[in-house]
């Protein structure tokens, strides 16, 4: 087909765009988006805040907070793999629209609670070298 | 100023790019490293399927030659580490053009001068709500 | 008499996309001197990198944009190198399906933009409208449209099932019809053909001494593509029967982009053959301790060969990271190949090497 016979096509089908934010997104299933915090279960290890790359997490243990820098975060989902108890998750939502460089704080109500013991996973074995030279 | 043991090694290196250059092998980059108060610089070559290297070790303020009589593919990688590292190459200009205490000289040496004395990224402004957000609408 | 113009094309123009400055010197619409000035984009990730090994990953992604998955596979296996760590077969197999994914997006978006250099909005617009799928393809995978933050030392963070798979090859199949139709129009459409065919001439001599590589230097007649050399294999073409590497003599525009299209083809045919090669296992070796040593890694990035030197001092954060990527090794062949043509010549030539200035320039 030549480019003239692509353009006629074209002209006679829908058009290829969608009037977002009119009509919502095309997100494909786990597609990565802001982190969110459930704080009934943090144990305050710290690990989310060591791991983020981008420093987007402060995390404050005598105070019981957890800040996260919306602005910074690039949705890289270290932290949710670094979290032992899966008090992190990652939603699907992309990145709202604000006027300012949005900080999200949360705070854990009560004491500290204890870490349950969590059934560690097997390790991963490497498979064989690769046969072929 | 260049002692004799400089000497000697700078007088090895130019050999063994030589012996690159005769045999045939195509010079694929070179690496400068700071170890502090010389440069070491890696320089890598393709030759029949192997990679092989040649380093060289100088102090910081000696100038050596610059390889693109042999090889002129290493104009640009020459340059920019006379920009980043400071190096001084007989015969590579460097690309920045900078004015006396214009910018960072050598920014890639350990102890590069930071013009802006604090390295910590400047703290966004907090909005006024530090309540949690309520829970995001479905996006489908 | 001639007399000598100096044109200052860049570092802002609209037919550029990333801001490099060349000063051309022009006589009566003649280019006969170019002068290349880099720097524009300079965001210190060499300086950047001095930081955790682990984090580096993510660093090294945000080098380009186009090439990003690339970038940190080439950085994920100089690690691995350093370290000694071999990552498991379906890790491999992975690592290079996203590479091939990466490719194909990458040349169609080339494809595109040499269409928009020369003005043809229309194949423009239907190049990025077929690359469409294949975003659908990496997203559903990884999650991002660009920058997959699929690699880590060691192997890969995300797996793609079996579901995914088949999507896979759904996608696959819906592309190659758009090659087939952009092959027919890239060999005969007469806009194309009559503003790049015999510009842009880059002897093989000319090729080999500036340091030219990718489909630019494939194009001259330079075999040279690091996918096929058995002596440093790296993800897992040492396991495909289906890949043959795309050379052309010709050396002018044309050419270049022929070698990219045709180059498609081959990336769906090894993204198909990686599909049927998975067999179930762990996606990532742990990796422990801190690197202590030096590394060299090279991969053929969608531009040319991308080159990686890592060295750790035994902590966890790296020593000196040095980055060499295909476009900075592509600019010196501006020179020739812009020589002697007509200043309404230079978007395309200049859009032809595939300049990618943030790689260049980090």
């Amino acid at each position: 087909m030549s480019m003239l016979s692509n353009s006629l096509k074209n002209l006679f089908s829908k058009p290829a765009t969608r009037r977002y934010p009119a009509v919502p997104a095309n997100i494909q299933p786990n597609c990565r988006g802001r982190i969110e915090y459930d704080m009934t279960k943090c144990i305050w290890c710290m690990m989310c805040s060591r791991r983020c790359p981008t420093v987007a997490i402060e995390s404050d243990k005598a105070a019981q907070t957890h800040k996260v820098y919306r602005m910074r975060c690039i949705a890289c989902g270290a932290c949710v793999e670094a979290c032992p108890t899966d008090a992190i998750t990652m939603l699907e939502h992309y990145a709202d629209a604000s006027y300012a460089p949005t900080i999200d704080t949360y705070h854990q109500e009560g004491p500290i609670p204890k870490p349950a013991p969590k059934e560690k996973p097997p390790p991963c074995e490497p498979s064989e070298a690769p046969k072929k030279a | 100023m260049a002692d004799e043991a400089t000497e000697n090694a700078m007088k090895a290196w130019r050999a063994e790019i030589e012996a690159m250059h005769t045999a045939g092998a195509r010079f694929v980059v070179l690496a400068g490293l700071d170890l502090i108060g010389k440069l070491e610089v890696i320089y890598l070559f393709h030759h029949e399927g192997q990679l092989k290297e040649v380093k060289l070790q100088v102090p910081y303020d000696v100038e050596f030659p610059s390889i693109t009589d042999l090889f002129p593919s290493a104009n640009f990688v020459e340059r920019e580490m006379v920009d980043l590292l400071g190096a001084k190459v007989k015969g590579a200009a460097p690309f920045l053009e900078l004015t006396e205490g214009a910018g960072i000289v050598a920014p890639l040496r350990k102890n590069a001068v930071n013009p802006r004395p604090s390295g910590k990224p400047a703290t966004p402004p907090t909005t006024p709500p530090a309540t949690p957000p309520a829970a995001p609408k479905e996006a489908k | 008499m001639a007399r000598t113009t100096v044109v200052p094309i860049g570092p802002q123009h609209p037919v550029l996309v990333e801001p490099i400055h060349l000063r051309f010197e022009v006589e009566e619409e003649v280019v006969k001197g170019v002068t290349p000035v880099i720097g524009y984009n300079h965001r210190g990730i060499e300086k950047l990198m001095e930081n955790d090994f682990k984090k580096n990953v993510f660093i090294s992604e945000r080098v380009c944009g186009i090439c990003s998955h690339q970038h940190s596979t080439a950085y994920s296996q100089a690690v691995e190198r350093v370290m000694g760590v071999t990552p498991p077969d379906r890790a491999l197999l992975i690592r290079t399906i996203m590479f091939e994914l990466n490719r194909i997006h990458s040349h169609l978006l080339i494809i595109g933009l040499e269409a928009d250099a020369i003005g043809y909005e229309n194949m423009f617009m239907q190049c990025w409208r077929d690359r469409e799928i294949v975003m659908r393809l990496v997203e559903m995978v990884s999650g991002n449209r660009v920058h997959y933050s699929m690699n880590q030392p060691g192997g890969v963070r995300r797996d793609i099932n079996d579901a995914q798979q088949k999507e896979i090859e759904a996608g696959l199949k819906q592309l190659e019809e758009r090659f087939a139709d952009l092959e027919q129009i890239m060999r005969h459409d007469q806009t194309w053909n009559s503003r790049l065919k015999g510009i842009g001439l880059l002897s093989k001599k000319l090729a080999m001494d500036l340091g030219a590589v990718g489909p630019v230097a494939r194009a001259s007649g330079v075999d040279y593509d690091i996918r096929s050399t058995r002596a440093h294999p790296y993800a897992a073409y040492h396991m495909l029967k289906s890949f043959k590497p795309i050379v052309h003599e010709a050396g002018d525009t044309w050419t270049r982009m022929i070698v990219r299209m045709e180059e498609l083809y081959v990336s769906a045919a090894i993204v198909r053959e990686c599909i049927s090669l998975m067999k179930p296992g762990p996606i990532t070796a742990e990796v422990k301790g801190n690197p202590n040593g030096q590394a060299w890694s090279r991969v053929e990035a969608s531009r040319g060969e991308l080159v990686y030197f890592v060295k750790g001092v035994g902590k966890p954060v790296m020593d000196r990271v040095k980055i060499r990527t295909p476009t900075f090794a592509n600019i010196p062949s501006l020179g020739p190949m812009l020589m002697g043509c007509q200043v309404a010549d230079i978007p395309p030539i200049v859009t032809a090497i595939d300049p990618c200035i943030c790689c260049t320039d980090r």
